[in-house]
This record gives C-alpha cells, structure tokens and sequence, in this order.
C-alpha cells in the first residue's frame, strides 16, 4: 500500500507541469487525446489520434531543446524530430512505413538542423558567407543518404515488376547485396 | 524467408569515389586555382556533392522513360553485373556521357558556389591587397572562367581515370573464372 501510494505520488510528481509550456503538458495532452481517439469510432478517431501525435511531436521537441541528444558528441536532435515529423506525415495506420518515410527523413533532418542559421532573432536571415559553403556540403550529403534510400526503393520496383529477376545470382553485382532475414 | 536487396555495395563504392575524387580533386584546385588546402577540399566536396546528387536525380527521372532495352541492360549489369559485347558499347557510351554531364553540372556548380560562398572572391581580394603584382592576373574575368574550367576538367579526368580503373576491373571480375 505505502510502496503503492509512493509510485502515484513519485508519477504525480514528474508527470506535473512546471510551466505552461513543458513537455509534461504535452505529454498529459497526448494521453488525454489518445484517450478520445480510444473511446471514439473510425473517423473521429483518427482526427484525435492525428491531434495525439501533433502534441506528441511538440513534446518531443520541447524534450530535447531542453536535454539535447547526442551520440559521440554529434547532436541527434534533427534526427529525432525528423523522424518523427516523416512518421506522423507518412506512416501507414497500420504501422507500415513507405517509400516517402525513407526518402524524405534524411533531407528533412538536415532541414532541421541547418534551420537555425536562416533564423535570427525571429526572422529569416542569410547566413555568413564563411558558412555557406559548410551549409552547403552539410545539406547535400544528406541528400545523398535519401537518394540511397530512392536507390533501394528504385531496386525493389524493379523485382516487383520482373518477379523473376530474383531468381538470379547477386553476388557478383557492384551495387547490391542479397540479405536474408 | 524474405530476402531484401540492399544497395549496399552501391554506397561503399560511392563512399570510396568521393573519397578518392574530393582529395584528388582538392589537390588540383589547390595547386591550379592558387587556394589555401581548406577552401580548395570545401570546394572539391561541395562540387562533388552537387554532381553526386543531380547525378542520383537525373538517373531518377529519367530511368523510367528509358526505352526497353537500355532499361533492361542497366537493370542487368546493376543487379547481376551482366553484360556481353554488345550491351558493353551502351554501357561505355552512357559512362562518356556521365563524364560530360557531370563536368558540366561541376563547372556550373563551381560557378555557383563562387556565388553563394564568395570565399574566392574574397580570397582574392586579400591577396590583391597585400600584393600589387597579382592584380593584373585577377582583374581580367575571362581569363579567370577559362582557367577555372580547364582546371575543373583536368581535376575531373584525373578522378574519373582512378574511377574507370576501379570500374574496370570491377567489369571484368565478371569474366574471370
């Protein structure tokens, strides 16, 4: 009972909003909409689903302003808004990721991440010419990480038109591999 | 049992390409444009990168409207590495045209990048600065847009001899036994 009540009052404590703008409110949103969206019928319930991600997406981007990710001292932050924001716009209802999920996260994430050197003091700036060209190379190679992604995509429309040129042997293609799974 | 076709080997060798062409290509700017290392590799990967990608994007549109037979042959040698004498001749006239297209899409870019970045520019107006003697070679632009081309082209073939090496005997790994 003491171990029962402790656990409510330790939830009810990281669960309370700080400020009106904190992912806590985000998140108590997020529940409150995914239990609309539990107790409606079809198409109302995707609209509070959809409304559930939106605030989930906010919550998530408040979160990590406030403790940035990073792996080996690279920020990962792009990263996981990117994917979410692809996941909300092109995610399947049932859990199925498509082509447009893959192609366009990394260019979006790079999108995110150079988006504060536009920006300065809330309106849109050009940046210093000494970082332009750092931009530059920034953007493309995350480009070119989606047109990896377009490339596999390519490939697979290629199998699913000739179903039979999966018969053939890969191993000695320059450009693909075969993995089982 | 799925099986999924990764393009696996497709990123490595273009990982290696880049590699390779951005230091070689930085050495050439460097030492025939006249620039300090850092600009000239900032230079040979941002050209690089805006070939690599309008490459991967002209591939992409046009793929599709490929007549039949092209279209099976580029499936076959991408996916088998398959090729006989005579679908050898497409392959070598749609890699001379790759060469061409992709100077091209380099020395735009280089012009564009002169552009966006203006580190040359500014590059050269410190040196005009401090020495009166490098004005003259400067001021006159013509001559400056040849010199910028002719070294984009001898900087480019250089890799792309590298590349055909590598290509080459990535083709021919096909006939051995």
């Amino acid at each position: 009972m003491n171990l029962v009540s402790t656990l409510i009052g330790l939830l009810q404590r990281s669960l309370t909003p700080k400020r009106l703008w904190s992912w806590h409110t985000c998140l108590l949103v997020v529940l409150l909409f995914w239990l609309f969206a539990a107790l409606t019928a079809p198409p109302r319930q995707m609209i509070f689903a959809g409304l559930a991600f939106i605030f989930f997406i906010v919550g998530v981007g408040i979160f990590i302003t406030e403790n940035p990710v990073s792996l080996f001292g690279v920020s990962l932050n792009n990263w996981i808004l990117s994917i979410c924001l692809c996941l909300f716009v092109f995610g399947g209802a049932n859990g199925q990721l498509n082509q447009w999920f893959w192609v366009s996260f990394p260019s979006l994430a790079a999108a995110i991440a150079l988006a504060p050197e536009f920006v300065r003091l809330g309106r849109f700036t050009v940046p210093d010419s000494s970082k332009r060209q750092r931009i530059i190379i920034f953007f493309l190679s995350h480009v070119l990480v989606s047109c990896w992604f377009q490339f596999h995509f390519k490939i697979d429309n290629w199998i699913e038109r000739n179903p039979n040129l999966m018969q053939g042997d890969f191993s000695r293609s320059g450009f693909v591999i075969e993995v089982d799974y | 049992m799925f099986s999924l076709l990764l393009p696996l080997r497709a990123i490595v060798f273009q990982l290696l390409f880049l590699l390779v062409t951005i230091s070689l290509e930085s050495f050439v700017i460097e030492k025939h444009l006249d620039l300090p290392r850092k600009t000239s590799v900032d230079y040979a990967a941002s050209i690089n990168l805006i070939a690599t990608v309008s490459g991967w994007l002209i591939f992409f549109y046009f793929e599709p409207h490929l007549p039949p037979v092209p279209q099976t042959v580029l499936m076959k040698f991408i996916l088998f590495n398959e090729w006989s004498e005579s679908t050898l001749i497409l392959l070598f006239a749609f890699g001379f045209f790759t060469f061409f297209i992709t100077l091209i899409i380099k020395i735009a870019g280089f012009e564009l990048l002169e552009i966006l970045a203006q580190t040359r520019a500014e590059e050269q107006q410190r040196r005009t600065l401090n020495d009166p003697k490098n004005f003259y070679k400067s001021s006159i632009k013509n001559f400056e847009t040849t010199v910028v081309a002719v070294t984009l082209l001898r900087a480019h073939s250089y890799s792309h001899v590298v590349i055909s090496l590598v290509l080459i005997a990535q083709l021919l790994q096909t006939k051995l036994p």
